[in-house]
């Protein structure tokens, strides 16, 4: 399988901190696989998400997107829009907006009325039917982290960045969250690098890199078989 | 990405209520100061112009260090010697005059030579009554001014104690001044004024406006104490009033710049408030022209809707000024024009694009991971 991304020797120091949050971090990330980050709060994982994802540029190091280099992006918004579907931990959507909306945000290339069409089935898939068009302050916190999944798949990513994406739901809902991360991964063969706490999230990862203090100190390859939630 | 842009933009109007209704409730007074000045300075000034155009006075005469045309004199003299000029086709001799009411409020007294042959091209239409018959303390009276002085025809009014006058008709003109005026023969209003054998300006239709540099000079260089131009440039005839109304474009101009610091304000705390959303639309690809313009149009809905309600409100002050400041009227336009709605329309597209550009610039300076996390 080709390497969708590429990092080598990555380093981020951020103004106060007197020790990097990215210590001389390599790996490769290849299409289709899913891979997951563990490790304590403030090992880096957050940080390395932001790197990849073009949010933060890194003190010295290099990224490849497919052997090209984020240094010859001329605009990051471009690629951030077509490429890289985000996760955050906390939702982030805009409260004032319906979710439809909200999903419709992460759609800049696409035409209107596919757009609506997208953002409806994508919020069905959810299970958000009914909340279509409810304000994104006015669901609960699982609903919020379902649309905000739902946005992050909206733009046909190649490479999904989630940072805790159970990190605030329930059991429940967790399990309709990998569900759904699963069966984009299966239908569209997009990467995925999920940072989280939840060892039910590992079960769904072909790859598991462990974190601490700012660098990659494990790596685990596990079996299809082992993968316990199914589509 | 337009529908979604514009949805956010009404959104964030309607978010915060309190700030959008005084933000536009400032927008919309300051735009009616500004609408008002700038009518005013164009009605009277621009009455003036458009009668001098349409009606071909070639040649405008005033004294050359009078202040306003109030305080021009031409004495009889003088203005016999110019008048007999062969090249001269008519001639319309003005006296004018502040007089006050009881009340304290101000009119001003026109007298006219040949008043039946020039009204036409002063813009005046008798209303009711006729006119008045020279040699006779017998007046016309602007019809608004009629009104609002609670008169009819066939009153007597004081001028003056040992002078009264009947009004016998009541004109309207096109030109605001006239509104506020009142018309009488020359000879009797000269008396009243205390202005006997003197003139305050003499405009000239010559035989041949082709000739009219000529006639200014030979003027210009046997009078000295007048001063003649021609009439295309009529707003140097205004004298020193002229500056008046540069100093209420300059008000207006800071009128504008006011309107957009309010708006440029808003924005910026508007900026503080939504930096978390404006790091997520960032991280989720929106460009910086895209954040832009969101900005630009909740500026511009915020700017129009001012100047929409400015618009009203200014007609509205009009509209109470002329019925309450008589004193004023003469400055007072008729009402206001279509194209004055759409030049507000205009500027405050101009305005609300204008502000919330800088606004627009720092929110997309902030970093993305920074804006993130601010709470």
């Amino acid at each position: 399988m080709n390497n969708i991304l590429k990092i080598d020797s990555l380093y981020k120091t951020y103004e106060k901190g007197d020790k990097a949050a990215i210590n001389n971090v390599s790996l490769a990330l290849q299409e289709g696989k899913i891979y997951v980050l563990m490790g304590s709060s403030g090992c880096g994982k957050s940080t390395l998400l932001n790197l990849i994802g073009t949010l933060d540029t890194p003190d010295s190091g290099e990224i490849f997107y497919k052997d090209k280099n984020y240094k010859s992006f001329h605009t990051t918004n471009q690629f951030r829009s077509n490429i890289i579907g985000f996760v955050f931990q906390f939702h982030h959507l805009i409260p004032i907006l319906t979710l439809k909306e909200n999903i419709e945000t992460a759609m800049i290339n696409i035409k209107q009325k596919n757009k609506e069409k997208k953002a409806k089935d994508l919020l069905e898939r959810l299970g958000l039917k009914s909340q279509i068009n409810s304000l994104a302050n006015c669901v609960s916190g699982g609903e919020r982290q379902r649309a905000a999944i739902a946005r992050a798949l909206a733009n046909n990513p190649k490479l999904i960045l989630a940072d805790e994406p159970t990190g605030n739901v329930d059991t429940q809902t967790t399990h309709l969250i990998l569900k759904e991360l699963l069966k984009f991964n299966k239908n569209t063969q997009c990467t995925m690098l999920i940072a989280t706490h939840d060892l039910e999230v590992a079960k769904i990862a072909d790859v598991i890199f462990k974190m601490s203090d700012g660098k990659i100190v494990g790596e685990e390859i596990r079996n299809k078989d082992e993968k316990s939630i199914t589509i | 990405m337009y529908k979604i842009t514009y949805n956010y933009a009404t959104r964030n109007i309607i978010r915060t209520p309190l700030r959008s209704f005084f933000t536009v409730f400032s927008i919309a007074m300051i735009f009616s100061m500004y609408i008002l000045l700038t009518a005013v300075a164009d009605s009277f000034t621009g009455g003036f112009n458009k009668l001098i155009k349409q009606e071909n006075i070639d040649i405008i005469i005033q004294s050359k260090f009078s202040a306003t045309p109030l305080s021009s004199s031409i004495s009889k003299e003088d203005f016999k010697a110019i008048v007999s000029n062969d090249a001269i086709s008519k001639y319309i001799g003005f006296v004018i005059g502040k007089k006050r009411f009881k009340d304290r409020n101000i009119t001003y007294l026109l007298g006219m030579d040949n008043f039946e042959q020039v009204s036409k091209k002063l813009g005046i239409t008798l209303k009711n009554g006729r006119l008045f018959n020279s040699g006779t303390n017998e007046i016309l009276m602007a019809e608004r001014l009629l009104q609002i002085r609670e008169l009819k025809i066939g009153d007597e009014v004081t001028l003056s104690a040992k002078n009264h006058f009947k009004i016998v008709g009541t004109y309207h003109s096109w030109v605001s001044f006239f509104n506020s005026s009142i018309i009488g023969d020359l000879k009797q209003i000269r008396k009243l004024l205390k202005r006997e054998n003197k003139t305050n300006m003499l405009f000239l239709i010559l035989k041949d406006s082709e000739k009219s540099e000529e006639i200014i000079k030979e003027i210009n260089h046997s009078f000295n104490d007048l001063y003649a131009i021609k009439s295309g440039d009529f707003s140097q005839a205004l004298g020193a009033m002229k500056n008046i109304f540069y100093l209420s474009d300059i008000i207006a101009i800071i009128t504008l710049i006011i309107a957009s610091a309010i708006l440029i304000n808003t924005f910026l705390m508007a900026v503080y408030q939504r930096t978390k959303e404006i790091g997520i639309l960032s991280a989720i690809g929106w460009t910086r022209r895209m954040i832009i313009s969101m900005f630009i149009t909740e500026s511009v809905i915020l700017s129009i809707i001012g100047g929409i309600v400015g618009f009203i409100l200014s007609l509205g002050m009009l509209f109470y000024l002329k019925e309450n400041y008589s004193n004023i009227g003469f400055l007072l336009p008729e009402g206001l024009s279509i194209l004055q709605f759409f030049y507000t329309l205009l500027m405050s597209l101009l305005i609300g694009i204008i502000s919330a550009i800088i606004p627009a610039i720092y929110a997309t300076k902030i970093a993305i991971t920074k804006a993130i996390y601010h709470e």
